[in-house]
């Protein structure tokens, strides 16, 4: 880190008002988060594990159900991420390899230069943008039915974050430039864990050695200032900031998922946005895996005139992203009515309000996959010594056990956004026009809570 | 000067380890030929190895005497060869492959995706003098093994990239 300063002393009082559930109240907690194994001991193993799944995709069998890579990176991997998401926040983003792959060039070449304008400026749209290419070109080339397809992936994005590591200064990557990490900071928004600054404490605070760093450990990565931080969506809970701080102002505490969703004080249009194309996200990766997926290509092949899968599934995906950006615009315009607020206001803050339906679509989507084929990811790493699995069932739980959960998860993620975009409603406006906008906003939340609920209800096709 | 050494060595370094990956790559195409009815079918395509995925192809009709058929209004399927199967199994809908017209007469290329590896059969359909004919081509897809094209490609990045952030970090020091 650029501004590493000499280890402070205590310079404040003790102060009683920290909150009553800190985590950090439990000594043993603390000394963990505070001492040099954290958090190493998660990165080390998960970086080895990383290590060989990527030389299993490159190096191993080419088709992906015998390939441990393919089972543990989509199989495994990718359907905990949302779970891990909701649970503990951007916890992952401080165990992720890749992360921890540009903490280590920066230790040993980093130039540590600046981040630039333009990337804090439309970072986030960055993310979006490649977010909704790499989902596009999955489609198209089958990144994720490719074992090699899934390897040249991971490589495109180590060497994307060896160059940002070697660069520029703390994570930029995964602030700036990670499309995980926009994901990844949408959902933490709805998570159960948060960080946070005592605000008490900080106020007579004149170090900032949670920003700024000590000589024995260096400020956030996330370029985060506890002291004015107040949403979880760059917190990664890498602890450096529980270490750094000298009068113990960081309190890491549980809380109601979605809880930090109901007062946006200035929401972002790119963060709505973002949020709403994981819902048209959500319909692409459930509509192509639909069996009736084939006879909609061959419509739409009859429409169009052309049997050119990139044009077929181009405009497919186009008109999947566009129906719930139309709709949120929609809903915003005859919101508009009822809380006389702009349009493009009202899309920016109740897009907030997708992001439990949001967590709950990608969760149950994916619950299929880890439920219905789950056992893969035994079956290929048996295969890696030599032991058949013999074309046994890779289902951990039977199909009506799995849709009934996602039908569970989607109503409790539509129960979340709908009260989200109540709090948000209440938040933001007078009483008399809260009810009228919070009917608005459900029934579009109903909405697309039938369209997840009747997709997950249609025959699935497996990744493995 | 071992500054200067070092900084020559690891360019050779990355330079060979870039190139020399090139080795593995396909160099001729592979051609599948077939003579029936007269009409000499050939298609070729462009990487040695035809594996899972898309693989481009160009396809020649011509007749005995090497010349391109006039108005072939061909028409190309491809699908798994079932006919070694246990039975049992589910028989594929054959995927139509778009083509387009090549630089020379008679020449058509596309582009067929193999979801799969494993026998293949493309079914060409064309017209000899107003009569449709049909030759099937046996294609054998074979699993796709490591690409050291692109591993190498990757590495020599990485290994420029990381050279040369090495170089700048400690000229910085040394300035500071």
């Amino acid at each position: 880190m650029a501004e590493i300063k000499i280890p402070l002393k205590q310079d404040l009082p003790p102060s009683p008002v920290k909150k009553e559930n800190d985590l950090l109240k439990n000594k043993k907690f603390k000394n963990f988060i505070k001492s040099k194994t954290y958090p190493a001991v998660f990165q080390i193993p998960i970086a080895l594990i990383f290590a060989f799944i990527v030389l299993e995709l490159i190096i191993g069998p080419g088709e992906a159900h015998d390939n441990f890579g393919t089972a543990g990176t989509w199989v495994l991997w990718w359907p905990l991420l949302p779970i891990l998401l909701l649970l503990f926040g951007r916890f992952w983003c401080i165990v992720c390899p890749f992360g921890y792959l540009n903490d280590v060039v920066q230790k040993f070449v980093g130039n540590n230069k600046p981040v630039p304008k333009f990337l804090k400026k439309y970072g986030i749209w960055i993310i979006d943008i490649t977010f909704l290419m790499i989902t596009w070109s999955d489609h198209v080339w089958g990144i994720v039915e490719n074992p090699r397809g899934s390897g040249v992936l991971l490589f495109m994005i180590t060497t994307a974050v060896i160059f940002s590591g070697a660069l520029f200064e703390r994570r930029t990557w995964c602030r700036y430039l990670c499309f995980l990490g926009g994901l990844s900071g949408n959902y933490s928004r709805a998570g159960m864990v948060e960080l946070r600054g005592t605000p008490e404490i900080c106020k007579k605070c004149t170090t900032a050695s949670c920003y700024k760093g000590t000589s024995e450990v260096p400020g956030c990565p996330m370029f985060e200032f506890p002291r004015t931080m107040d949403d979880s969506a760059e917190c990664n809970l890498c602890g450096n900031c529980v270490k750094n701080c000298p009068n113990d102002s960081i309190t890491i505490s549980t809380r109601i998922p979605t809880k930090e969703l109901w007062n946006i004080k200035k929401p972002k249009i790119e963060v709505a946005f973002l949020a709403i194309v994981i819902m048209g996200i959500v319909f692409v990766q459930n509509i192509t895996m639909l069996e009736i997926w084939d006879e909609i290509l061959n419509s739409l092949e009859n429409i169009l005139g052309t049997t050119n899968y990139y044009i077929t599934f181009t405009v497919t995906f186009l008109i999947a992203m566009a129906i719930p950006v139309a709709l949120l615009l929609l809903t915003g315009l005859i919101a508009k009515k009822f809380n006389k607020t702009s349009v493009k206001e009202n899309f920016a803050r109740f897009g907030y309000a997708i992001i439990p339906l949001d967590l709950a679509g990608h969760i149950a989507h994916n619950l299929f996959h880890l439920l219905a084929e789950g056992k893969s990811v035994g079956y290929t790493f048996m295969e890696l010594f030599g032991i058949s699995s013999n074309g046994a069932s890779t289902a951990l739980v039977s199909s009506p056990t799995i849709q009934m959960l996602q039908y569970i998860i989607i109503t409790i993620g539509t129960v979340g956004s709908i009260y989200t975009a109540y709090r948000l409603a209440r938040s933001s406006q007078i009483k008399s026009t809260v009810l009228g906008t919070t009917v608005v906003y459900t029934i579009l939340m109903i909405l697309l809570a039938v369209a997840n609920i009747l997709l997950f209800s249609l025959p699935m096709a497996m990744r493995m | 000067m071992k500054f200067k050494l070092i900084k020559s060595l690891v360019f050779t370094l990355v330079f060979a380890l870039s190139f020399s990956t090139l080795a593995f790559a396909a160099t001729t195409g592979t051609p599948i030929n077939k003579q029936a009815d007269g009409v000499n079918t050939t298609i070729t395509f462009a990487n040695e190895t035809i594996k899972p995925g898309s693989n481009e192809f160009t396809i020649s009709l011509l007749d005995s005497s090497g010349k391109p058929l006039d108005n072939p209004n061909l028409k190309l399927t491809a699908a798994m060869d079932t006919s070694t199967d246990m039975g049992g199994m589910k028989e594929d809908k054959p995927m139509m492959i778009d083509l387009k017209e090549g630089s020379q007469k008679g020449v058509y290329t596309g582009m067929v995706d193999f979801n799969k590896n494993g026998q293949w059969i493309i079914t060409s359909t064309y017209n000899v003098l107003g009569q449709a004919k049909t030759t099937d081509l046996d294609v054998k897809v074979q699993s796709a093994g490591p690409n050291f094209l692109i591993i190498g490609g990757f590495l020599a990045v990485i290994i420029l990239v990381i050279v040369i952030a090495a170089i700048t970090k400690k000229k910085k020091s040394t300035k500071a």
